[in-house]
């Protein structure tokens, strides 16, 4: 399964890589805002996009949106350091497959998402 | 401010001297009246004697008073040397029969000064109401007026004969006339008596331009002696052009109707000054009220002095203006143009010339009267400076206000930048953390079990990042920030250990300094009780109505809160800081109630 990693936080972003590959995910590409996420996304067609929610540029929200209007549609996973009480109704709403609070990010609640 | 007192206006002058002196020579000059005729018997009459007593009488009783009413007692003065002349004046009136050298002399003395009686009138009118002749205009009218009264004696006396009925054949060794012919007599007299036109005309002019120039507080003061001056001045020209035309001024016997006709109109011009004196009297009576009406206000309104003033001085168009930077303003702040020197209305500083509290533009004449203005002044002092205090005390606390709702908000904004802090870099660093343990039990053979050092490392991730998260809520909670106050308040119910309900509207989003302000007080109140009141619910109720939000905070725990505790002193200072406030209701026994209510318009 192919996969996209966007989390502006470096270092967070490239041990979430690891432990998909670890996981036997083919990790395609990284993005850090999401303007990048959505060039990515466009030109790779991942399978699945790991998506935070808080980006510099725009918010995973809007991200989620819009990769959702793209031809080859991905499955989006949103991630975020904040609880799901603290993003509030948006996450109800929001085109993705799931959300896990970032240290709820496992190989097996990602598989059950995206499985 | 100023330390010195008040002192409005200019020292008042000194009082004029000689009044006393004046006033022993009155009954010297009215039995002058009564003996010579007493003595010689009077063609006249009586009653006329009676009547010219009576003028004499109301002109020194009338000046008597002016001297009370004006402390510079010039006005005063004047009127009582001219009760005095017209005393001397009436003699000749009197018709008295007698050929005695002392009557022939006397009467030319009276003969002599009867013409300095039409200036004397002119000065008096153009003096009041303050006894000193403004302008030079008038003052040079006055002084050609006395010169040519003057001249009018001369010729007077030139042609002076006395009546024929008083002496008859007698007559003739009298105190002959220089000049024998007399159609020369008439056309001299009638052309010196035509003389006074002009002038009279000038006098005219110089009293019409005195009245349309005064202010409108001096025109009340001149209304009424300037009608009777002018009702006398049209009387006079008439009384000329009729008795230079009728060659009546000829003998002294025809100065009866001129002097009888002068008196009358005379008689009612002193009352006419006393009226108008009275009228300027009576602005010293509002001072009292002044008094009153600024000692009935508690705060005062710099627009109720500026009335009172102008009541109490008797010049509506009164305008108090305060120095404020780069000019004047009147008291409702809208900026004044001081009047130029040549104005009607001039500037009376209070509270010292130097750095005046506050500036009285008010009418000219107040001027005369410095004991009024020091009077009406320093009745106000006290209450303009109340005022400015009051409105610098405002304008300070204003500034307090808005300071410490700056400092809040400085202090809020700071708070949100730390919880930011906090999400973004140490807490995405223990997650990080967190990954590379899961990725390190991955790469351990599938059959054994972890080391325990493994399982210690992951369980102080998780603690530390819980730890970390209630940090940053604490701090300051994202979702107040991203959501508003309700979605925070139900966060905040939720990792609260008693029981929370929150119920009532939903606000929306509020202004964030207002939002902040009633979460921490929820919390704080919520804080408060899981620590010390032993409850087993708390209830949070919000209300948003009518540009104010109420969050009332009730638990059923012990009471006894005490409203000036460290806590809820700090709840209320920061509801303070965005015009809120704070409620305590916290009966020993039966819970605590804790209400805010902040506007949020």
């Amino acid at each position: 399964m192919r996969v996209l990693v966007v989390d502006d936080h470096p270092g967070f972003r490239r041990l979430a890589c690891l432990l998909l590959a670890a996981g036997g995910y083919v990790v395609v590409g990284e993005a850090a805002d999401g303007g990048g996420a959505l060039a990515q996304a466009a030109l790779l067609r991942p399978d699945v996009v790991l998506l935070d929610v808080m980006l510099p540029d725009l918010d995973g929200f809007t991200v989620a949106e819009r990769l959702a209007a793209l031809p080859a549609r991905p499955v989006v996973v949103l991630v975020s350091g904040r609880t799901g009480t603290e993003l509030g109704r948006r996450l109800d709403t929001a085109p993705v497959r799931g959300f896990l609070p970032k240290d709820q990010l496992t190989l097996e609640a990602f598989a059950a998402l995206t499985g | 401010m100023t330390g010195t007192p008040a002192a409005p206006g200019q020292a008042p002058p000194p009082p004029a001297r000689g009044v006393p002196a004046l006033l022993a020579a009155v009954p010297f000059a009215v039995a002058l009246d009564i003996v010579l005729p007493a003595m010689w018997g009077t063609q006249a009459g009586w009653p006329f004697i009676v009547q010219s007593i009576v003028y004499v009488v109301i002109w020194v009783a009338v000046g008597w008073v002016a001297c009370r009413l004006r402390s510079d007692r010039r006005m005063g003065r004047l009127m009582i040397l001219f009760g005095i002349l017209v005393a001397l004046n009436s003699i000749p009136g009197f018709g008295l029969y007698s050929y005695g050298l002392a009557t022939v002399v006397g009467g030319a003395i009276s003969i002599a000064l009867a013409p300095i009686q039409t200036p004397f009138f002119g000065h008096l009118l153009l003096a009041f109401p303050s006894g000193e002749l403004a302008g030079a205009g008038s003052r040079r009218l006055i002084r050609i007026a006395y010169g040519y009264a003057l001249v009018e004696a001369g010729i007077w006396l030139l042609a002076f004969r006395p009546h024929p009925l008083s002496c008859g054949a007698r007559c003739a060794s009298n105190l002959p006339s220089m000049i024998g012919d007399p159609h020369i007599r008439a056309v001299l007299i009638g052309s010196v008596t035509l003389g006074w036109l002009p002038l009279t005309a000038w006098f005219a002019i110089l009293v019409v331009r005195r009245y349309h120039r005064a202010g409108r507080r001096e025109r009340r003061v001149l209304a009424v002696p300037f009608g009777a001056a002018a009702a006398i001045v049209v009387l006079f020209a008439g009384l000329l052009v009729y008795a230079a035309s009728h060659r009546r001024v000829e003998y002294a016997s025809s100065l009866i109707s001129l002097e009888s006709l002068r008196a009358m109109s005379l008689a009612a011009v002193p009352v006419c000054f006393l009226i108008g004196l009275l009228r300027e009297r009576l602005a010293y009576a509002r001072v009292g009220d002044l008094v009153r009406d600024l000692g009935s206000t508690a705060e005062p309104a710099s627009p109720d002095i500026t009335a009172s003033l102008a009541r109490a001085l008797g010049d509506p168009s009164l305008v108090v203006a305060f120095p404020v930077d780069g000019g004047h303003v009147d008291s409702l702040g809208r900026p004044v143009t001081l009047p130029p020197p040549d104005d009607p209305r001039i500037i009376t500083p209070v509270g010292g010339p130097a750095a005046p509290l506050a500036l009285l533009i008010h009418d000219r004449t107040l001027r005369d009267e410095p004991a009024l203005l020091l009077a009406a002044g320093s009745a106000a002092r006290l209450a303009l400076e109340n005022a400015r205090l009051h409105a610098q005390v405002r304008a300070q606390l204003d500034e307090v206000r808005a300071s410490r709702a700056r400092i809040v908000a400085a202090s809020d904004q700071t708070r949100r930048r730390l919880e930011r802090d906090l999400h973004d870099g140490a807490q995405q660093r223990l997650l990080a953390v967190g990954l590379a343990l899961q990725i390190l039990r991955r790469e351990l053979p599938a059959d054994g079990s972890p080391p325990q050092l493994l399982k210690d490392a992951e369980a102080e991730v998780t603690a530390a990042l819980g730890e970390l998260r209630d940090l940053a809520a604490g701090i300051h909670p994202a979702v107040l920030t991203d959501q508003g106050l309700r979605p925070a308040l139900l966060a905040l119910a939720k990792r609260c250990p008693v029981a929370v309900t929150i119920s009532g509207d939903d606000p929306g989003r509020l202004p964030a300094p207002v939002e902040t302000a009633a979460y921490f007080c929820a919390s704080e109140a919520i804080t408060n009780t899981v620590k010390h009141a032993r409850a087993t619910t708390i209830e949070v109720t919000l209300r948003h109505d009518a540009g104010r939000l109420l969050v009332t905070v009730a638990d059923d725990g012990v009471g006894g809160a005490s409203p000036d505790g460290a806590g809820l002193r700090g709840l209320a200072d920061r509801l303070a800081a965005v015009n809120g406030r704070l409620t305590v209701q916290s009966p020993p026994g039966q819970g605590t109630r804790i209400l805010a209510e902040l506007p949020c318009a």
